[in-house]
């Protein structure tokens, strides 16, 4: 996690969790608060409601008191005739009533009842419909009639209304001054009735909401409801199953009730007569405030989050990550490259000391780094520019000779067998001789620069250790090749005067690979594989030359790569095929020994003959390889034919130089004739001369150990190469085969001496002759008469493969 | 000299006499505007009196008015014959001393007994119908029928003056209905409520339409109005486009007497005035003003032939045919058309 995301997640907590504990607390204290205050508000209205009521009734009942003293009402109530009543008194009261009503228009039915209980009269200011005009039996006039006292008031639901109304009535007793008797009590005339329109009430019910859903309702003392304002009409369709307890010992607390699944806070207070006010609080209304409090809270505390985060952030990037990412840019860059990184120092703190540390570290880095370059630039052993820089001048030396027009000449110089010197003398002579070398390429391309300069115009050297014994040369400004050749050649000449190591003189040669750019090649890559396959053709053309590179040259290297390729195919493959060439004796003219000669049958390039295959098997390494299967299959065969029946059958096998440089060669002999069951004495190895002459001790060491196991050593092809008899005395080897070369020569010049003289000489040295390339009668004839112990030739047998050589062998034991 | 000084001294004896002594004062309940105030000042001057009027709107006021005080306070009554014999049961009034009114003679008995003990107790004052003025000029349809304004048209939509009377609004929906206007027939009455509910909310006013230039008739909020026939002729006066139609389905004849009360202070003045204005020219004078018919025969005499051949003062006999006296009611008939109207009239 990256330090600009960890810092602020650490302390987030730090900023939220004290305004999240001061929002607890206050959540906590302000639903304290919330219910006290919701406790005292509810009470105050209820006051207010029961106060307001009281006061209504009360002075409703002053009225009716008032109202029924009425002369004109009286008068009514004293009529003793129908006609009376209501041909005379009715309108006019009808009338006087209305002005009543017209100032009191909450009693919106007055009526006069007779003890009957017939409703005689009936005003009311608003249309209701009279239901009934005889009220007898009525709860209301049952409750007026059996009153105790004289006013009363009863709450009832207006049967012509269907509404809670307040009846405040007055029973009238009077005594008609001029018919009754005086002293009797008064008499029973009927009542007089205001019906009180409890809007003004109620309109407190339904304008005091208790939050959202709470307020006010009435109920009667047997818990039905007597009032229950629009608002509060859900509670119709909710269960409220208030305990019975809870009816009859209405409390003024506040208790909490389950309404429909809703808690609310409820207070009761009695209203008057057998009526019962309920209040009641959703207690989410109650925790409103809180809530939002909290939310508020809620609020505040990601705004301080958002806010420290945003400073916390900007802090971070201006004090902190910046100074960071400076460093790590500059780090970047160290890593990058290797020039002199600084950066900004204006801080005191801790990263300005750091950053102080850094230019200090930077500085010392690119010291070092400069001291590296030296050494990865150059070769600590000649001073010379190495093969890197080499890479680097190749490049920038052939875009200036693109932009200047000019040539560019590549020398690719390569100290010829300096390898056998490092061998020979050890590295140390090796180490010695490549820094003479150096100096003395550098002083003759120094010293010469002048006559070049004289010569072609200025000609810029570069020279180059690529590493071991090769080196470089880049000739700039160059007008012909023929230049190049002279410089070339003057190279070889001073590199093949004698140098003067520890007391000694040394011989050495080099040999020279050009290639000219642009021409011979596009790209560095290609210009020095081709300067190399130059010097490489050079070495092949006799070492201590140049060579400039040419189209041949690349396409031999080409094929070359194809071949080897093939190679590495036909190996896997099993392409190889052992074909076997007799060898006679010379006397018997019978078959003596075979030699086994590879053949390679490749589907691409068709048979491929070994003397253009084996070079590149060695070039490559899979000569042993190569050289493991001949060896395998040769034992194998020569197993075959010993089981065949064909006794004191040898076999020969050529074996390259580069297999016995490998240590274990003799113990590979041996453990084929082992596997296969075949005695050491039928298997000799042919060498060639070089292969045993530039071997070193440790090839002759695998050569005796050979011998000494049983199997015979021949040496091959020779007479081409040093040809020194008195060398071969100190040589393990058992044969002798003479080269071709000296057979077909037979009869020109002295070659008859000679070859004569090579028999004698070899047989003196109990050498065994073979002569190859047998071809004619006239040659045979010779041989024999010079004793030659072995022959090999077309005359008498062509290599063939295994199953013929067996059909011969066989027909001839069968011959024999 | 002498016969000066006894002539000063008897002035200056006698005039504090004559000054000292107070007007005497008649107090007449009474319909507004139904005394001409020339005749009221002669009245005045000629007795040493004050008149005072207490002016009632309608007969159901006039009752109430009565009611509150138990009958007193008036000298005398001015009342319709319908509600005579309730005044009389009630004890308000006192029997008339015919012998005292010399010019009661003048009056023609068929008035004079139109009302059960009318004859014992009142003189009537002028006698005419109830039924509608209206604007010829603004009511495209002349108005002939009571069910016209009962059941109005558009163009009579809250243009419409009524009475604030039970009995008027009542028997004359009957009329309307084709009943007898005194009918008690449960029937009849639960029709007229209809009738009288749906007509409500197309009356203008239930206030006894002004007769003097104020009157909703001359400003057109009003076309047509329940009317005394002598109202509409005054109102007329200031538009002669206003016309006074008794109704095809005939309307209330009334009579309206003076009667003394039980409690006059001043029967003599009371006395005095009643013979006062059945002195005939003073009724001829007085039925000019308020354009009523005179039960004063002589007076009769003393109009224009114009005024007596008036058709809306002295309607024809076949006008008068389908038209009636109010009569008494039940005392459960007038509680049901008590609580009728009370709704309407509310």
């Amino acid at each position: 996690m990256k330090l600009r995301l960890k810092l602020p997640l650490l302390l987030i907590p730090v900023v939220a969790l004290p305004l999240i504990i001061v929002g607890i607390v206050s959540y906590v204290q302000l639903r304290e608060v919330a219910e006290r205050r919701s406790s005292a508000q509810i009470e105050t209205l209820l006051t207010q409601v029961d106060l307001n009521a009281h006061r209504l009734i009360d002075n409703a009942r002053s009225n009716v008191q008032l109202f029924s003293e009425y002369p004109l009402v009286e008068q009514y109530f004293l009529a003793d005739s129908e006609d009376e009543r209501y041909s005379v008194l009715y309108r006019p009261l009808q009338h006087q009533l209305h002005d009543v009503q017209k100032v009191f228009p909450y009693y919106y039915e007055l009526r006069i009842l007779l003890p009957s209980g017939f409703e005689d009269l009936r005003l009311v200011n608003r249309d209701i419909p009279n239901l009934t005009e005889n009220e007898i039996g009525s709860p209301l006039f049952t409750a007026v009639s059996n009153s105790e006292s004289d006013l009363s008031v009863q709450f009832m639901t207006n049967p012509d209304t269907q509404q809670l109304a307040c009846y405040v009535t007055k029973r009238i007793r009077l005594s008609n001054e001029a018919t009754d008797d005086p002293t009797a009590a008064p008499r029973l005339r009927g009542y007089f009735s205001a019906t009180l329109d409890l809007g003004s009430l109620f309109k407190q019910f339904s304008e005091n909401r208790l939050g959202e859903n709470g307020g006010i309702y009435v109920v009667s003392e047997n818990g039905e409801i007597a009032y229950l304002p629009e608002h509060l009409r859900w509670l119709e369709s909710v269960d409220m199953n208030l305990p019975d307890d809870f009816i009859m010992t209405r409390t003024s607390r506040m208790q909490e009730i389950d309404l429909g699944g809703e808690i609310f806070h409820m207070r009761t207070q009695h209203l008057y007569g057998d009526l019962w006010m309920y209040a009641i609080l959703p207690e989410t209304d109650l925790l409103s405030a809180s809530r939002s409090f909290s939310k508020v809270i809620g609020q505040i505390t990601a705004l301080a989050i958002l806010s420290s985060l945003s400073l916390i952030l900007y802090v971070m990037r201006v004090q902190v990550v910046g100074p960071i990412n400076r460093l790590r840019k500059g780090l970047l860059k160290v890593a990058e490259g290797d020039e002199l990184v600084q950066i900004p120092v204006d801080r005191k703190d801790e990263f300005g000391e750091l950053g102080a540390e850094f230019n200090r570290m930077g500085f010392e880095l690119k010291k070092s780094n400069d001291q590296i370059r030296d050494m990865a630039y150059n070769d600590n052993l000649t001073e010379l520019p190495n093969r890197f820089l080499f890479h680097k001048n190749l490049g920038r030396s052939m875009d200036i000779a693109l932009q200047e027009d000019k040539q560019l000449g590549l020398l690719f110089l390569d100290l010829d067998n300096f390898k056998q010197i490092n061998d020979t003398l050890g590295h140390h002579i090796g180490d010695k001789l490549l820094k003479e070398v150096a100096l003395r390429l550098q002083n003759n391309l120094r010293g010469k620069d002048i006559a070049n300069r004289l010569d072609q115009g200025v000609v810029e050297h570069n020279l180059a250790r690529l590493g071991g014994d090769e080196f470089t040369v880049l000739l700039h400004g160059i007008t012909s090749p023929v230049g190049i050749g002279k410089i070339a050649q003057r190279l070889i000449d001073t590199i093949e005067q004698p140098f003067f190591l520890e007391g000694k003189e040394h011989y050495i040669s080099v040999s020279v690979g050009i290639a000219v750019f642009p021409g011979d090649g596009e790209n560095s890559e290609d210009l020095l594989k081709h300067a190399d396959l130059a010097m490489y053709q050079a070495k092949k053309k006799g070492k201590g030359c140049y060579e400039f590179y040419s189209k041949e040259i690349s396409n031999l290297a080409i094929e070359r790569s194809q071949l080897e390729r093939n190679l590495r195919a036909a190996l896997e493959n099993n392409h190889f095929e052992l074909f076997y060439q007799p060898i006679i004796d010379c006397q018997t003219e019978k078959i003596a020994s075979l030699e086994a000669l590879i053949r390679w049958m490749d589907p691409e390039l068709g048979e491929v003959s070994p003397e253009y295959f084996i070079p590149v098997a060695e070039d490559t390494g899979l000569i042993h390889a190569i050289g493991s299967w001949v060896l395998a299959e040769a034992c194998c065969q020569l197993k075959l034919w010993q089981d065949a029946g064909i006794e004191n059958l040898r076999v020969a096998i050529n074996v390259s130089g580069k297999q016995l440089e490998k240590s274990d060669f003799a113990e590979q002999v041996e453990r084929n004739l082992a596997r296969n069951g075949v005695s050491a004495s039928s298997l000799y190895l042919e060498l060639t001369e070089s292969a045993v002459i530039q071997g070193t001790g440790e090839v002759l060491e695998t050569l005796k150990k050979l011998q000494s196991i049983g199997v015979r050593i021949a040496l091959d092809d020779f007479g081409t190469g040093y040809s020194s008899l008195s060398y071969l005395r100190h040589l393990p080897i058992d044969i002798l085969k003479i080269d071709r070369s000296f057979i077909q020569g037979l009869g020109q010049q002295n070659n008859n001496v000679i070859l004569s003289a090579i028999i004698t000489m070899a047989q003196a040295l109990s050498l065994e002759v073979v002569a190859e390339g047998v071809e004619s009668q006239g040659q045979f004839a010779f041989l024999k008469k010079e004793r030659c112990d072995l022959l090999q030739g077309y005359l008498f047998h062509r290599p063939q493969p295994s199953l013929r050589i067996t059909e011969q062998l066989l027909s001839k034991s069968l011959q024999f | 000299m002498r016969t000066y000084l006894l002539i000063i001294l008897v002035v200056l004896l006698v005039s504090p006499v004559f000054a000292a002594q107070p007007p005497r004062e008649l107090t007449i309940l009474n319909w507004d505007d139904y005394l001409d105030p020339e005749l009221v000042t002669r009245f005045e001057r000629e007795n040493n009196a004050k008149v005072s009027q207490v002016l009632y709107a309608t007969d159901e006021d006039r009752t109430r008015k009565l009611l509150e005080t138990g009958g007193r306070g008036y000298d005398l009554i001015l009342t319709s014959g319908i509600d005579l014999a309730k005044y009389i049961k009630n004890g308000w009034l006192k029997p008339l001393d015919t012998a005292r009114l010399k010019n009661r003679r003048h009056l023609s008995s068929q008035w004079l007994t139109a009302f059960p003990d009318a004859e014992q107790y009142a003189l009537p004052y002028f006698w005419g119908t109830l039924g509608i003025a209206y604007r010829t000029d603004l009511v495209k349809t002349p108005i002939t029928r009571w069910s016209q304004i009962f059941t109005p048209a558009q163009e009579l939509h809250q243009k419409i003056g009524m009475i604030d009377d039970s009995r008027d609004i009542v028997s004359m929906a009957l009329k309307a209905l084709g009943f007898s206007a005194n009918s008690e027939d449960k029937e009849a009455l639960a029709q007229v409520k209809t009738l009288l509910r749906q007509q409500k909310p197309h009356v203008k006013s239930y206030r006894y339409v002004a007769i003097d230039e104020t009157s909703a008739l001359l400003s057109g909020e009003m076309v047509a109005a329940m009317m005394y026939n002598g109202d509409a002729l005054a109102v007329a006066e200031f538009n002669e486009n206003i016309t006074y139609v008794l109704p095809e389905e005939g309307g209330n004849i009334w009579v309206d007497y003076f009667v003394l009360s039980h409690a006059a202070r001043n029967p003599d003045l009371a006395y005095a005035f009643l013979d006062f204005i059945n002195n005939p020219p003073v009724a001829a004078q007085q039925a000019e003003y308020v354009y009523f018919a005179t039960p004063n025969a002589a007076a009769e005499k003393l109009l224009d032939p114009e005024f007596l051949e008036h058709p809306a003062i002295y309607p024809s006999v076949k006008a008068l045919k389908q038209s009636e006296y109010y009569q008494p009611i039940s005392p459960r008939g007038n509680r049901l058309r008590n609580i009728m109207s009370s709704e309407i009239l509310r």
